[in-house]
């Protein structure tokens, strides 16, 4: 673990400089802008490094550690580091950085004592990280749920957070840093509206502890990296950077998640209102061409690899959509969906009043307090009154729009359209920057939304706080469905028909081998168990058919359930 | 009054508050289960109208924190009771 920690801190190192000579040559010239620009940069080389690393099969601590150590001894030799000069402090204000303080430390302390919570994450984005890091590099083997071959721009970050320690008490920090490119957009984008610097980070503040941002930064879940992304680009897109400086978000946010093409009408329209201000080129388009070329080749890895597996780049997604238990998966535009996903989200679902935050937001927008109240009304007045405004909140609603005409209308829709609440943070710490009184209810509601984002409510506040108070070398859901009853050494066969939560049976070091059944029936799947060697099962299938066969098998003694849904063969 | 009438009237002003009455109109056809008092968009739309009529007049800003504390209070009287409720599980 020491070693591991070594060599992660050296390959940090590397990547910090290499994106600053990189950013270097292609940086706007606009403080907060540029910093976007270092961030998604920074994002890119550890993406590609991960990628690079598993397909050659030298993803682990070493190859990953020695390649930082070289290139961070030529970027010393060549006198590079000389360059990195500490930026000058913007002047936010006492109550912004207490603000920003406070958040800071608890995203740390959330990545320290959360482990992974989210039944879609144990599900289908991790399983493949855990068996990259088992295996080295990527494997064929990523588990059996439908998704899990979905893109995985943002599990590369994951991955990037884990491979070193071999453990997983980090993995959080992938999405902190999508929060810290979320935060860095948002002020970007009120800095150019003409807010003040305290409030233009107030805005990235607020955007910060909307409810459904806080819960999926530390939740392993890539709709906020996506919609952090989707912000960078309206970032960029309103300043008028030169459009191939717009390529390497694009093509990063593509690998992270398909809904943010979706978002793209919004951002060409954005583009397009503001050809008449002053372009912003990048040092060297030159090498900014290069960067997106680079950036399409990662996002565009996913796609291309479908291709060869399945014939079909967006695989499981065909033109018709796809099902997955009853939840139907939507392709193309129908209107239906843009009305229906639009009158709920504002007639009900904007109240968040069904249940506490979840990062999965079912049945809620979690779009908060502050952007429900004073967030909107001061974008209506900001639209009435600025220019700016009503030009982001125009290409803002086109986004949502697009998106919703765009995606199924199910329990789950909300988390597509997590970039827009931004644009109602950016109005509100406009007004609160007008008047003593709303910047009081902004701050009460700042107040309230940290209160009720501690703890996300994905599942019980009893089962939150026994994963948190585990010791951090195990912490793990994995007690909350097999408890006392599967051995640590023992590997585990998983035999399911649709979803499969299986990420938790790897245990926080990936420690435990986990064997995942492609079989018909309960004799076969014995008999696949009997040659890999597994006494232990999780079973989740769904049919009839093939739960009597199990429970025909279990009243026969050769199957034993021990817990939930984990079996022994006995 | 004579001044009033006088007073030149901003074309889009009025399409802004017609457009607040249409989405008023259809909230209190479409969703009758919802009283305008607590519907959120009603209320926004009411807002605009506000907002329109004070443009450029001292009242809009407290006019403005009164709504957005009334909004505030709305969305509490939702919200809050899951998280409290969650928030006590919590130890």
């Amino acid at each position: 673990m020491i070693l591991g920690l070594f060599w992660m801190i050296v390959a940090q190192a590397s990547v910090f400089l290499a994106s600053h000579v990189l950013w270097r040559k292609v940086r706007c010239g606009e403080p907060v802008l540029d910093v976007v620009q270092f961030l998604l940069i920074r994002l890119l080389l550890i993406s590609a490094l991960v990628v690079a690393a598993g397909v050659t099969g030298f993803l682990a601590p070493l190859p990953l550690g020695l390649l930082g150590a070289a290139g961070l001894a030529v970027m010393l030799a060549t006198g590079q580091h000389l360059h990195v000069q500490r930026a000058p402090w913007p002047p936010i204000g006492r109550a912004t950085l207490a603000l920003l303080i406070l958040l800071g430390v608890r995203l740390l302390l959330q990545v320290w004592f959360y482990a992974p919570f989210v039944g879609d994450v144990h599900a289908y984005h991790l399983p493949k990280v855990a068996e990259w890091v088992r295996a080295g590099g990527f494997t064929r083997e990523m588990g059996l749920d439908p998704c899990v071959t979905f893109p995985s721009g943002f599990e590369l970050v994951e991955t990037w957070w884990v491979v070193f320690l071999h453990h997983d008490v980090l993995i959080e920090m992938a999405g902190v840093e999508f929060a810290v490119l979320a935060f860095a957009a948002v002020a970007a984008l009120a800095r150019r509206v003409g807010l003040s610097p305290a409030a233009a980070a107030l805005s990235g503040g607020l955007y910060l502890l909307t409810p459904l941002f806080a819960m999926q930064a530390t939740g392993c879940l890539n709709d906020a990296p996506a919609a952090a992304v989707v912000l960078s680009l309206f970032a960029l897109a309103f300043a008028r950077v030169h459009p191939v400086a717009l390529l390497l978000p694009l093509a990063l946010g593509t690998g992270i998640k398909g809904t943010v093409i979706y978002a793209l009408p919004g951002i060409a329209l954005v583009a397009w209102l503001q050809r008449k201000e002053a372009p912003l080129r990048p040092s060297s388009v030159r090498w900014a061409f290069s960067l997106a070329v680079l950036a399409a080749a990662i996002g565009g890895y996913w796609y291309f690899r479908n291709w060869l597996w399945f014939g079909n780049p967006t695989h499981p997604m065909t033109k018709d959509g796809f099902d997955l238990g009853g939840v139907h998966v939507q392709a193309g535009i129908q209107w239906s969906s843009l009305s229906r996903n639009l009158l709920e989200l504002l007639g009900d679902r904007i109240y968040d009043h069904h249940s506490s935050y979840q990062a999965d937001c079912y049945r809620e927008a979690g779009w908060g307090l502050v952007v429900f109240s004073v967030g909107m009304l001061g974008l209506i007045l900001g639209a009435r009154e600025d220019r700016g405004l009503r030009v982001l909140g125009g290409a803002f609603a086109l986004s949502l729009i697009s998106v919703f005409t765009l995606v199924s209308f199910d329990g789950w829709y909300g988390r597509f359209v997590l970039f827009f609440p931004a644009v109602a943070c950016i109005a509100a710490a406009r007004l609160g920057e007008r008047s003593r009184p709303i910047a009081a209810l902004v701050a009460a509601g700042a107040v309230l939304q940290f209160g009720a984002t501690l703890v996300a409510a994905d599942t019980t506040g009893p089962r939150m706080m026994a994963l948190m108070s585990q010791p951090w070398r195990q912490r793990s859901a994995e007690p909350w469905l097999v408890k006392d009853a599967l051995p640590p050494s023992e590997p585990v066969a998983v035999y399911s028909t649709m979803r499969s939560v299986s990420y938790m049976y790897y245990r926080a070091d990936f420690s435990r081998n986990v064997v995942y059944l492609r079989v018909r029936n309960a004799a076969e799947m014995k008999e696949e168990m009997a040659r890999r060697g597994v006494r232990y099962v999780y079973i989740d299938v769904s049919s009839p058919h093939r739960k009597a066969d199990v429970q025909a098998m279990v009243d026969a003694g050769r199957l034993r359930l021990l817990t939930g849904q984990l079996y022994r063969l006995e | 009054m004579n001044s009033l009438l006088k007073a030149k009237v901003d074309p889009r002003d009025v399409a802004e508050i017609l457009a607040a009455i249409g989405i008023v109109l259809w909230r209190i056809v479409t969703s009758p289960e919802h009283a305008v008092w607590r519907d959120w968009i009603s209320l926004l739309a009411v807002y605009w109208i506000v907002a329109v009529v004070l443009k450029e007049k001292r009242a809009l800003i407290p006019v403005t924190a009164v709504f957005g504390a009334a909004l505030m209070g709305l969305y509490l009287c939702g919200h809050y009771p899951h998280a409290v409720e969650f928030l006590r599980t919590v130890r």
